[in-house]
């Protein structure tokens, strides 16, 4: 193995604080005061807020009298940006309180008491440029993550769990293992960023709301099966988030303070290269499983690992061809690149715990282990080509500079 | 110290030279001990043996954690429960790593239901179905929904920092924050969707008119320790924030989906709130059960600080600084009173089907504290009564 860290890992998120314990008045006094609310007294004297107090002609209404198509899928997000007056979103969301960028700010509230209600850093305004989070394929993406989701306890037959014997179940438990290991991490790094992105975006806030919910759920169905079927857990892979959990680390800045968060190093350290690597893994995993049940469990993730990273390309894309200075972005993005290729590659490709499984699972058996290293072998070139190919795609081309080898290096 | 990439040839050099990049080249393909060492009892392997029989249910973490509850760690090992660590394995560091800051007696059962409701607010709502509703009730739905996706973002947005913050060791705790992040998420995208399905649109800013009306003299709470206690930001602890959300402020919004079902006036809009009742009904069910569970499970240092906290946190709430004053927010109140009475016309009807909802979320909100081990009836700050 290459060398390790030994001190405790974490992904950074700022503690929480105690809460300091101030008087209160009593049930009396607060009685009289909602009793001289402002809203008390106008529902006694019979008045109306603007919502309603006012004509639809007065502006507030926006979108009165749309309506947004039914389509044979549903009501889509596409379908509501296309009546909406906003549905392309602005270059920078509003500052608004919690609403979507559908909703008009309410004119009489004071722009300095909003700002101070909605400031810019610690909450949802911290990623509020649209070339910060925003790709133009996100609505759609979004409603496919919908369309496409599969349910654990409704699209599996676990009836059809078939056993296997002890080393090839050991094989694939282990397999498990470091998979379960990979859909944690890309939670637990994803997760944070979906408050700090702009009500302006609420379609992104979805898509990586669904995306943490895919992790989540793969990591569950993973764990169900590899506690049921006569094997157990494995070992811990050490070494599979190298460099990722650093490069995600640096762009969040453990969430604390004013500064700016980097989302596109983390969809480039997550989304495009360690969900591409765990898609490769996934793919050998299908080819390698022994049961109808077992590759169909594969298959159901291939395809949702394969939307994230569609949804890290194209976020990509759209950062470089909408950011002030993309040369800056190239250059920064080609860093991070280069060290996610040397630690993974060094760490996480060629993790023995993460291969040999594979290899044993491959060959159908411990005895056939040669064989399992040999489509191992044969495999690899496509790791690589497709990283490339997906990274050209994206505008950021790793031709004579990836460090992920094109032939497999054992 | 900031990060220096190898070069190209680094790169190759070090992987050429990794031990095991040496072994298999020179054709030396023996597994490694997680392969050869005995899987029981060893250091090399978890566990192992693990058999559970699918029921008609298939395999579910209830099931499956009652058959074998000693696996359930109270401490968690920075990774799954059940794996094993090499000694030189750096483990991952987690801010919430004890069993009974996250578990709840009830756990396995809800995640097993949220992950078997999941729906699609795109194609499971009968969108098609919606007829024209006159004028005032037109608005009214549009208004009310329209508050009602904006008080979803609290939960969605701050607890996947939370779930980041659990132990793998307690995967169940972690998998349901992210159901219900989901179901937030997805309740979000129904209220906007219902906005535009029947050609009423968004209406007013939600909160904007209820700020306007919050001025010291107004404010039960100084705004100072209004602050203090505001869960829009994830720096509580996760205690403080499950009660603020889960416990009142869900349970709130919970009651309102209930009679939103019962103000829908079609088929469409009945259907969507009780979909969203259902998930929100188990975001409710989890917060109190987790509070109970913290009480009667925490080393008793932490229950008493808990316990002391709990009751100025329901304090501060009861008072109006944090879920109840979803009860006199305008916005949101307005139109469910129009919707009662069925047009402006009719208002008295619709106060008074607003006062008896009040009586009724105070009511449930009292009764789910007693469930939780923090009995405030005598307590309570909020009145009982709606002040109008």
């Amino acid at each position: 193995m290459a060398e390790r860290k030994r001190e405790p890992q974490r992904v950074e998120i700022y503690r929480t604080r105690p809460i300091e314990i101030d008087p209160l008045p009593t049930a009396e006094e607060i009685a009289e005061k909602l009793d001289q609310h402002p809203q008390a007294i106008k529902i006694r004297e019979g008045r109306f807020s603007d919502w309603i107090g006012k004509p639809i002609s007065d502006g507030i209404w926006t979108a009165w009298g749309m309506k947004a198509r039914v389509d044979k899928r549903g009501l889509t997000w596409s379908a509501i940006n296309e009546v909406s007056h906003i549905g392309d979103p602005p270059e920078v969301g509003e500052p608004h309180l919690t609403q979507v960028r559908y909703v008009k700010s309410y004119p009489l509230l004071p722009e300095d008491l909003r700002e101070k209600l909605s400031p810019k850093w610690g909450g949802h305004r911290e990623l509020e440029y649209k070339y910060e989070v925003w790709s133009d394929e996100t609505p759609t993406l979004v409603e496919e993550g919908l369309s496409r989701r599969w349910y654990a306890g409704r699209d599996i037959d676990w009836k059809e769990m078939a056993a296997l014997p002890d080393d090839l179940e050991r094989a694939f438990d282990q397999f498990l293992t470091y998979l379960i290991q990979c859909q944690l991490l890309c939670s637990d790094l994803i997760g944070p960023y979906i408050g700090r992105i702009s009500y302006g975006f609420p379609e992104v806030k979805s898509i990586l709301a669904y995306e943490m919910f895919d992790y989540n759920v793969h990591a569950g169905v993973l764990r169900k099966r590899a506690t049921s079927n006569g094997g157990g857990i494995g070992a811990y892979v050490d070494g599979v988030d190298a460099g990722v959990v650093e490069v995600s680390n640096e762009a969040s800045h453990a969430f604390e303070g004013e500064v700016e968060r980097d989302l596109n190093a983390l969809v480039l350290a997550l989304q495009v290269f360690f969900n591409g690597v765990v898609l490769e893994m996934l793919r050998l995993g299908e080819a390698a499983a022994q049961t109808e049940f077992d590759r169909g469990l594969f298959a159901r993730m291939v395809q949702d690992e394969a939307r994230h990273i569609s949804w890290g390309c194209s976020r990509l894309r759209y950062y470089l061809d909408h950011c002030p200075d993309r040369e800056a972005a190239a250059l920064h993005l080609h860093e991070i690149a280069d060290r996610l290729e040397s630690e993974q590659t060094a760490n996480h490709l060629l993790n023995p715990k993460v291969l040999e499984p594979l290899a044993i699972l491959l060959g159908g058996g411990v005895e056939g282990i040669e064989r399992g290293w040999d489509v191992l072998r044969e495999f690899w070139p496509q790791i690589a080509e497709r990283y490339e190919a997906r990274m050209a795609g994206v505008g950021l081309p790793r031709e004579g500079r990836c460090h992920i080898p094109r032939t497999a290096p054992f | 110290m900031a990060y220096s990439p190898p070069t190209l040839a680094e790169s190759t050099e070090r992987i050429r030279n990794l031990p095991q990049v040496k072994r298999w080249r020179a054709g030396d393909y023996e597994p490694g001990p997680w392969f050869t060492d005995d899987p029981v009892g060893g250091e090399s392997w978890g566990s192992w043996g693990r058999r559970f029989e699918p029921t008609r249910r298939g395999v579910t973490f209830f099931e499956t954690n009652r058959a074998r509850p000693d696996l359930i760690p109270e401490e968690g090992a920075g990774a799954d429960r059940e794996v094993a660590f090499a000694p030189s394995d750096p483990r991952f560091a987690y801010q919430m790593g004890n069993k009974y800051e996250v578990w709840s007696d009830n756990l396995e059962s809800l995640l097993d239901e949220a992950l078997s409701r999941q729906w699609s607010a795109t194609s499971d709502i009968p969108w098609g179905d919606l007829e024209p509703l006159p004028e005032e009730l037109e608005r009214s739905v549009c208004q009310f929904v329209c508050f009602l996706h904006a008080v979803e973002f609290t939960p969605s947005d701050h607890l996947p920092t939370y779930m980041s913050r659990i132990d793998p060791s307690f995967p169940e705790a972690r998998m349901f924050l992210s159901t219900q992040c989901v179901d937030e998420s997805r309740h979000m995208e129904v209220f906007v969707k219902r906005m535009f399905a029947n050609g009423g649109g968004p209406g007013v800013d939600p909160t904007a008119e209820g700020i306007l009306q919050t001025t010291p003299e107004t404010m039960a709470l100084p705004s100072e320790t209004t602050r203090k206690v505001t869960p829009s930001r994830p720096w509580m602890d996760f205690l403080a924030y499950s009660y603020h959300v889960q416990i009142l402020g869900e349970a709130v919004v919970l009651d309102l989906f209930r009679f939103g079902e019962f103000l829908g006036r079609n088929n469409c809009d009945k259907q969507i709130f009780r979909r969203v009742m259902q998930d929100e009904a188990r975001h409710v069910s989890y917060g109190t059960l987790h509070l109970k569970y913290f009480l009667e499970n925490a080393p008793k240092d932490k229950r008493e600080e808990a316990f002391e906290l709990v009751n100025y946190l329901a304090a501060v709430g009861e008072a109006g600084a944090t879920g109840f004053n979803l009860l006199i927010a305008p916005s949101l109140i307005e139109p469910w009173a129009v919707l009662a009475a069925g047009g402006t016309a009719n208002m008295e009807k619709g106060w008074e089907a607003y006062r008896e909802f009040w009586a009724v979320v105070v009511e449930n909100y009292l009764k789910r504290m007693e469930l939780a081990g923090v009995p405030r009836w005598d307590k309570c700050l909020l009145p009982r009564e709606a002040p109008f």
